[in-house]
């Protein structure tokens, strides 16, 4: 896959592009907006001319703090034209300005200082949805939950197999690794509308999921509900 | 402010109204001892035109005195002020008159008017000559006179008494008022907050302070300048450090993953760990920046307060700062349910409670508990909550300059960039939250407790 790292600061792209390579990506690296722009409409009318239109960069990946013209221009003209991933990289962390930059057109932004591990598994989450390959393995590193089968797994331990509450309950928390929900919030995952809530039903499942994964798989938050832990 | 004693002499208001009393006393004593000496005389002056009168009336009739000798009467007249009629003994009549004269009066008394003195007393004597050569002298006490005297010469006095102190409290009562514009601009100013640097309303300022308050308005404008201009600095320059300090970070980041020794592999993770340092020293100042009002101030959703339950502001929080709790084995969480709402900002709120919980997990030693509550002893209007940790608190004396930046009281005992309350203490200002901090456990000044008094969001009627 190709990917077009627009980056003005000569360090991080070259620490940026060499990243990507050991990724086995294809880089391109501008410098400028005008360079990006470009690269985008040379590539893109190269490829209009071929049957297959397919667009030649994966995503890109839009420094906001460019020199000559500014990185969200670049995003808004860019936008204008093709729809391809772009994850923008910004210093600038302001409410505002991360509204202007998703409002602009980016699909996510990574803040400066960044690990290069975070951006490269938001390069393949924005790349993912725009494939709308949604997946239907929920993972956290720890545990594993299978949507297709509704089986779980806790590390390399075999899948197990889990009942429809379990599973609705696991599958609430596994949604958003690392988010506390309350009682109220499962509650309201694994009852329908009307439906008699039993008392410690919550810990009751909880119980069940723990005994079958393992008693670290969900962890209790004191005062505030339960969370499973953040991938690392 | 140096000194009560020598503000006084310095103020305008008290200087007015001393001067004005001073002014009002010396006038009102001078008019009134013009108007009693002048009264006082025109009595006197008036009673011996009486006595002349009756004396040129008795010559009139040539003598024929009402009773000879006797006292005359006046129905209804005083008896004190009573006038004595008498022939004066001659050289050629030793006895004028038959009886006893009311007063011995000596033979050599001049014609007109006189003072003699006698039994004590002094007398004032009219002595007329008739015609016929005999003499008549009409007496009356002094004392007596000089009672008169003085008594119209004190009626005299009364309006000046009387309207002296109407006029005086009327005065202050003027020049009260007067100032009062200058008191209100003086509360206004007095009760400003550090960053409150717009301008002073100039409406209702009387002419001779307007240049004044104006001058000051410049000068606020040019400090709000200057402030901003220092806070953009330190927001641009934390912006700024970012872009190098991301490319630092990458390159030991892209440095783990080639071969080296295992000293080099040492040093490298001491590398790592200084540029994450320097990431949250660059984060915290940029936050103190934005809490200071540097850079989001302009934006107009921020300035908005609103209401949500408590728990809204505190999950992401504990949700950011578990997994540092859980490394260090710390028991952190919440102690009594936070469905209370409060009025206040969530994003600024949250980063305040994220400083407080960090300090909180931070501070606390491995096996420790962190205890995030709401308890009811709070006044009316607000949500108390409290943030209780088993670290090694914070000694009543150094209370007061944690909240400055860069400050740490043990920079050894935990890593920190020193601006974490600093960046507590300007978002409490802005969110009007009382900030307090106490020893956890009182008995063995050990832990910390910090109480916040936040806004509570009004109870609506029906809601």
């Amino acid at each position: 896959m190709r990917i077009l790292l627009v980056e003005d600061d000569i360090m991080i792209g070259e620490e940026v592009r060499a990243a990507l390579r050991e990724a086995s990506y294809a880089v391109d690296w501008v410098r400028d907006g005008s360079a990006a722009l470009a690269a985008l409409s040379a590539l893109s009318s190269a490829s209009s001319l071929s049957a297959i239109h397919q667009p030649v960069y994966a995503a890109a990946l839009l420094d906001l703090g460019l020199p000559g013209r500014d990185g969200l221009s670049v995003l808004r003209q860019l936008r204008s034209g093709c729809d391809i991933p772009v994850l923008i990289i910004t210093a600038r962390d302001g409410v505002q300005d991360r509204i202007d930059g998703l409002d602009a057109g980016a699909d996510d932004y990574i803040l400066k200082p960044f690990a290069l591990g975070e951006l490269l598994a938001r390069l393949r989450a924005v790349m993912r949805r725009k494939s709308g390959a949604a997946t239907d393995l929920l993972d956290n590193g720890a545990v594993q939950l299978d949507l297709g089968t509704k089986t779980a797994r806790w590390q390399q331990s075999p899948p197990v197999s889990l009942s429809a509450r379990e599973f609705a309950l696991l599958q609430a928390l596994m949604q958003r690794p690392g988010a506390i929900l309350s009682r109220n919030d499962l509650e309201e995952r694994i009852y329908g509308w009307g439906e008699e809530v039993e008392s410690n039903a919550v810990e009751f499942l909880i119980h069940a999921l723990r005994k079958k994964l393992d008693k670290d798989a969900i962890r209790n938050v004191r005062g505030m509900g339960w969370m499973v832990a953040r991938p690392a | 402010m140096d000194g009560r004693a020598s503000g006084m002499n310095r103020s305008l208001q008290a200087r007015l109204s001393l001067a004005l009393t001073a002014t009002i006393l010396l006038v009102a004593v001078g008019a009134g001892c013009f108007g009693f000496i002048s009264a006082y005389r025109d009595s006197i002056r008036m009673q011996d035109d009486m006595l002349r009168q009756v004396g040129a009336l008795i010559a009139r009739m040539d003598g024929t005195l009402p009773e000879t000798g006797a006292v005359g009467r006046y129905p209804g007249g005083d008896h004190e002020s009573r006038i004595a009629v008498q022939w004066l003994p001659s050289a050629d009549d030793p006895a004028p008159s038959q009886g006893r004269p009311p007063l011995p009066l000596p033979a050599d008394l001049h014609d007109g008017l006189q003072t003699v003195f006698m039994y004590h007393e002094n007398f004032r004597v009219y002595v007329q000559a008739l015609e016929s050569g005999r003499r008549i002298a009409l007496s009356q006490e002094t004392d007596v006179r000089d009672h008169i005297a003085y008594r119209s010469a004190w009626r005299a006095l009364i309006p000046v008494l009387i309207l002296v102190p109407v006029l005086l409290l009327a005065l202050q009562r003027i020049i009260g008022k007067l100032f009062a514009p200058l008191q209100t601009l003086r509360r206004d100013i007095d009760q400003r907050r550090d960053d409150q640097l717009e301008p002073i309303a100039t409406t209702a300022l009387p002419t001779e302070i307007l240049p004044f308050v104006e001058a000051i308005n410049r000068l606020l404008a040019r400090v709000q300048g200057a402030l901003r201009s220092q806070r953009r600095f330190v927001a641009d320059a934390a912006h700024e450090l970012r872009t190098p300090l991301a490319a630092l970070s990458l390159q030991a980041e892209r440095l783990q993953q080639s071969e080296m020794s295992d000293t080099a592999r040492e040093r490298l993770l001491r590398l790592g760990s200084g540029i994450e340092r320097s990431k949250a020293l660059v984060a915290q100042m940029l936050a103190l920046a934005r809490a200071q009002g540097g850079e989001s101030a302009g934006s107009a959703e921020s300035s908005q307060r609103s209401r949500f339950a408590l728990k809204e502001a505190v999950r992401p929080v504990l949700e950011d700062l578990l997994p540092l709790a859980q490394q260090k084995d710390i028991d952190l969480g919440v102690d009594s349910p936070l469905e209370v709402e409060v009025c206040s900002r969530p994003l600024e709120l949250g980063l305040l409670l994220s400083n407080l919980i960090d300090n909180a997990v931070r501070y606390t030693p491995p096996g420790g508990r962190v205890g995030i509550a709401v308890t009811s002893n709070a006044q009316a209007g607000r949500v108390r909550l409290e943030i209780t940790d088993t670290g090694p608190g914070i000694p009543a004396a150094q209370r007061e300059r944690v909240f400055e930046p860069f400050y740490r009281i043990d920079p050894g005992a935990a890593p920190g960039s020193g601006l974490g309350l600093s960046i507590v203490q300007s978002i409490a200002a802005r969110l009007d939250i009382d900030l307090r901090l106490e020893h956890a456990d009182a008995a063995s000044s050990w832990g910390l407790r910090v109480i916040l008094d936040i806004p509570a969001a009004e109870v609506l009627p029906g809601g």
